[in-house]
């Protein structure tokens, strides 16, 4: 098809069908620099977002996603569409592996070594992924971390940083090298717009991370300093299985790859309020 | 309270996580695929049923007072009674009769 976006991430090959410009210019500018399958290539994810059906195309317009044929969500406002692609995605790649332990994590690397970020939305993670990302580290993912249980090692599936509300700001003003996509408001999370994924965390696509550090953050609006410490390994583990997807779909061999996860890996809390502070600390506590 | 004949068991295909120097332990139930967090005390229960088999809560509750040092005035048979009440309706432990 000739609205078609296919694109190489992680392990997965993806292809979006789409006749909405906006969709399709933020995806162009988003993904700008992933390698591009040819026509012949296999495609694991095969995404279209539409418009509306019937009067929903201009009253009130809507946008459809749909999965291999199938719409698994309700319709959004046209307004939303770009986000919808992401958030769709993420649905997809979480719920349809069983290669990987799919993680509700971000991943970065650096020194060879992945510092694990898991928490629930809104635990801040992503504004710390993207202000690292932009810090010289590598990121791997800041939504999905993709830990195998052959290896042990998180493999990168580097996609956009959804960054929300005041965060947009915060890592638009945090490095001028922020590539940000546009701003789509009122949407079910308020604000979101999208961070490029820097080029060099693309072009190392193949090269998974050996574990060095989990750190389960939280951000504390108006916390002055940081509040860190030691979790011990029977809570990390259950804290993880707690943001694992697929973990019911992969059994024992899921359980078995946590546990020699926090075996291998110290596991700490870290409680902030300012970035900066917690990014100095997050270097430091760095193996 | 258990009936004197009354022992209790391990459920089949428990994983037990314990670490050395840290309290709280963490089991894997693989038929569900359900991952519960213990406390110490549970934790020992259930690590000397699956490591020694089956055996009656009065018993449980006599190694658990030479292994903690229980607070003052502690029905320690009726806590240990009651925690393994918990970890059944976790579908962790069944009572055999005797």
């Amino acid at each position: 098809m000739a609205d078609a976006l296919a694109f190489r991430v992680g392990p997965w090959t993806v292809r979006l069908h789409t006749p909405l410009p906006e969709v399709r210019r933020t995806a162009a500018f988003l993904y700008r620099d992933y390698p591009r399958p040819g026509p012949e290539a296999f495609v694991d994810y095969e995404i279209a977002l539409l418009p509306g059906r019937g009067g929903r195309r201009w009253w009130r317009p809507q946008v459809r996603f749909l999965f291999e044929g199938q719409e698994p969500f309700a319709p959004l406002t046209r307004a939303q569409a770009y986000p919808f692609f992401e958030w769709g995605l993420n649905w997809c790649l979480a719920h349809h592996t069983a290669d990987y332990l799919v993680l509700h994590a971000a991943v970065l690397e650096r020194d060879g070594r992945a510092l694990v970020l898991p928490g629930p939305p809104g635990a801040g993670k992503s504004t710390l992924c993207a202000a690292l990302a932009l810090s010289g580290w590598r990121l791997l993912t800041d939504e999905l971390g993709l830990l195998s249980p052959a290896d042990g090692c998180f493999h990168p599936l580097p996609r956009p940083v959804s960054l929300k509300n005041a965060a947009i700001d915060v890592i638009r003003r945090f490095s001028s090298a922020a590539a940000l996509g546009p701003s789509c408001h009122d949407t079910h999370k308020g604000t979101v717009a999208h961070l490029r994924v820097p080029a060099g965390a693309v072009a190392a696509l193949e090269r998974p991370a050996r574990p060095g550090r989990i750190v389960f953050p939280r951000f504390v609006p108006g916390l002055a300093g940081l509040r860190a410490g030691r979790l011990e390994r029977a809570r990390a583990l259950v804290q993880l299985a707690e943001q694992a997807f697929n973990l019911a779909l992969l059994g024992e061999a899921g359980f078995e790859a946590l546990c020699a996860l926090v075996d291998g890996t110290e596991a700490l809390t870290l409680e902030y309020g300012d970035l900066a502070p917690a990014l100095a600390w997050l270097e430091r506590a760095h193996p | 309270m258990s009936a004197p004949g009354i022992r209790w068991r391990a459920a089949p295909g428990l994983r037990l996580c314990r670490w050395p120097g840290e309290e709280s332990c963490a089991c894997f139930h693989a038929p569900s695929g359900d991952l519960h967090l213990l406390e110490a005390a549970a934790g020992r229960l259930l690590a000397w049923l699956l490591e020694d088999g089956p055996q009656p809560a009065a018993s449980l509750a006599r190694r658990l007072e030479a292994d903690f040092a229980a607070e003052p005035g502690l029905d320690v048979a009726a806590w240990t009674e009651a925690c393994l009440q918990r970890l059944a309706r976790l579908h962790l432990v069944h009572r055999l009769p005797g």
